[in-house]
């Protein structure tokens, strides 16, 4: 009888439903998880991978990172021998955007940490020649000071 | 016939009718972008936020879209039926407005009253009853005439739904007559001017709230446009304005169902623990704007729970849902029917 009474008082009063009702509410009030992108700049990873950069002053055109990649999207074309004797920064400077996968192994033998990978991830574009990077567009891009600024702001936040 | 005469009973229920059709086309437009608004909150996403401030324009987007898609009639469609279904759906659902009481009458001068209701019809709540169980032909015309099986099971399905769910919410309904003595409305909602019918009442109010869900269609009853299983439901075939129709509907019968519960169990306009009287006596049309604001404020604490009830359940299976309501629902509506009743005689004479 008390267990037919107890069924009794469950069916009547539902305490699933209302632990249910509970769960939803309690999720009502919580933050949200959606990220609002283009109002509001993600925060990204320390080492996030976005697209390449390079300091064309400091690179001495080994060319190590050309023979590095795997999908053969850059180019480094050395100056004349005279020249890079004693200036050996290079004369042409491909990168092909269209083909890097951003796997960073043309970071790693880089001797003189030229070669790295910004936090710029908006690449879309409508031709197909702003993916061709050169000489010319690859200097102007470049943004190292803010991209160490970046580092050190991270790395700062992490010691926190 | 004199001029006052046509405006008394022509010209202000028109004026009336307009102005209630206005706003509940209003508020319903508003109850589905509240409903997107809030079911994102309870998913932790943030629902509908791109048209304007706060995603607010987004309802009439949505209109606009509607509107401007294309009228398809399949094949194999009765085309007739196919047509007036959507009517016979939408109709009942706004009619069912015109019986509610918003705000208390507002009293300028002597004995001239302005109630703000379209017609307090002495036997209101039959009227209301008998004209929303009228929806569902529109349910079952949209599944016949669309010569398609799904709306076909979604409509068969709806039928057995709402006409089993009618009878608990048409008896949770009789103990507030009985309570109230009356089935016109205001006197139902005078009657509740010292205490909610929801307090004594609690087993009705219950009865309610889960037929109201059924009736409506909703989760977790939502078993006649269930997308997993029958693509659409009734209104597969439908596209563009008559599909909005139906849409419209649905969420007018939500808002309606907002209001009866108001109106029956949460004490309609009247302020709770504030004696009426003492209000009056201060200015008649303070009294109005706060019995307004005070029926907007319960009718949307009712639509927050129906939204937190979506929100929370899974649907049920086909067999369940037809027990719950014959061998839970009907008598326990039955017995406090009778409950109410013994009260009534014995006790409260």
């Amino acid at each position: 009888m008390p267990g037919a009474l107890h069924r009794l008082v469950r069916m009547m009063t539902f305490p699933e439903l209302a632990s249910g009702l509970g769960v939803t509410f309690k999720w009502f009030h919580k933050p949200k998880v959606t990220e609002f992108y283009p109002d509001k700049r993600p925060v990204l990873p320390y080492r996030a991978k976005g697209r390449l950069h390079v300091d064309l002053e400091t690179c001495i055109s080994c060319k190590m990172c050309e023979r590095a990649c795997p999908e053969d999207c850059i180019k480094v074309f050395q100056p004349p021998k005279e020249v890079f004797k004693t200036d050996k920064r290079p004369v042409q400077f491909f990168i092909s955007l269209e083909h890097c996968i951003h796997c960073g192994m043309c970071v790693d033998p880089c001797p003189t940490g030229s070669i790295h990978h910004s936090q710029e991830f908006e690449m879309a574009s409508y031709l197909r020649n702003d993916y061709l990077f050169d000489r010319t567009t690859l200097p102007y891009d470049l943004d190292v000071k803010h991209f160490k600024q970046g580092i050190l702001e991270n790395v700062v936040e992490k010691g926190q | 016939m004199t001029f006052e005469s046509l405006m008394t009973y022509v010209g202000w229920p028109l004026i009336k009718i307009v102005i209630l059709l206005g706003v509940v086309a209003f508020c319903v437009a508003y109850t589905v972008y509240i409903e997107r608004r809030l079911l994102g909150f309870f998913q932790s996403r943030v629902g509908p936020n791109r048209v304007g401030p706060f995603g607010l324009i987004q309802p009439i987007a949505d209109g606009l879209k509607l509107i401007l898609k294309e009228d398809i009639i399949p094949a194999n469609a009765q085309p007739f039926l196919f047509r007036i279904a959507p009517i016979f759906a939408i109709v009942p659902a706004f009619v069912g407005f015109a019986i509610i009481s918003f705000a208390p009458p507002l009293v300028t001068g002597a004995g001239v009253v302005h109630p703000f209701v379209v017609k307090d019809v002495n036997l209101g709540i039959l009227f209301l009853l008998s004209i929303t169980s009228l929806g569902v032909f529109g349910i079952v015309l949209a599944g016949w005439s669309s010569g398609s099986k799904y709306p076909l099971f979604g409509s068969l399905r709806s039928a057995s739904q709402m006409l089993s769910y009618e009878i608990p919410l048409t008896l949770s309904v009789l103990s507030v007559i009985l309570m109230a003595g009356s089935f016109r409305l205001s006197d139902i909602v005078d009657a509740q001017s010292k205490l909610p019918f929801a307090i004594p009442l609690i087993l009705a109010f219950g009865v309610y709230v889960i037929s109201a869900v059924a009736e409506t269609n909703r989760i977790p009853f939502d078993l006649p446009e269930g997308e997993s299983e029958l693509v659409g439901g009734f209104h597969t075939e439908y596209s563009g304005m008559r599909f909005a129709f139906y849409f419209l509907a649905e969420y007018a019968n939500v808002v309606l169902v907002c209001c009866v519960a108001t109106s029956l169990f949460l004490g309609g306009y009247k302020i709770p623990f504030v004696p009426y009287e003492t209000l009056l006596a201060a200015h008649p049309i303070l009294v109005s704007a706060l019995g307004l604001a005070v029926f907007g404020v319960k009718a949307v604490l009712f639509l927050y729970f129906y939204i937190w009830i979506r929100a929370t359940f899974p649907r049920y299976r086909y067999d369940q849902l037809l027990r719950i309501g014959w061998m839970v629902l009907l008598p326990i509506a039955l017995l406090n029917l009778f409950l109410v009743a013994g009260i009534k005689l014995w006790l409260l004479r």
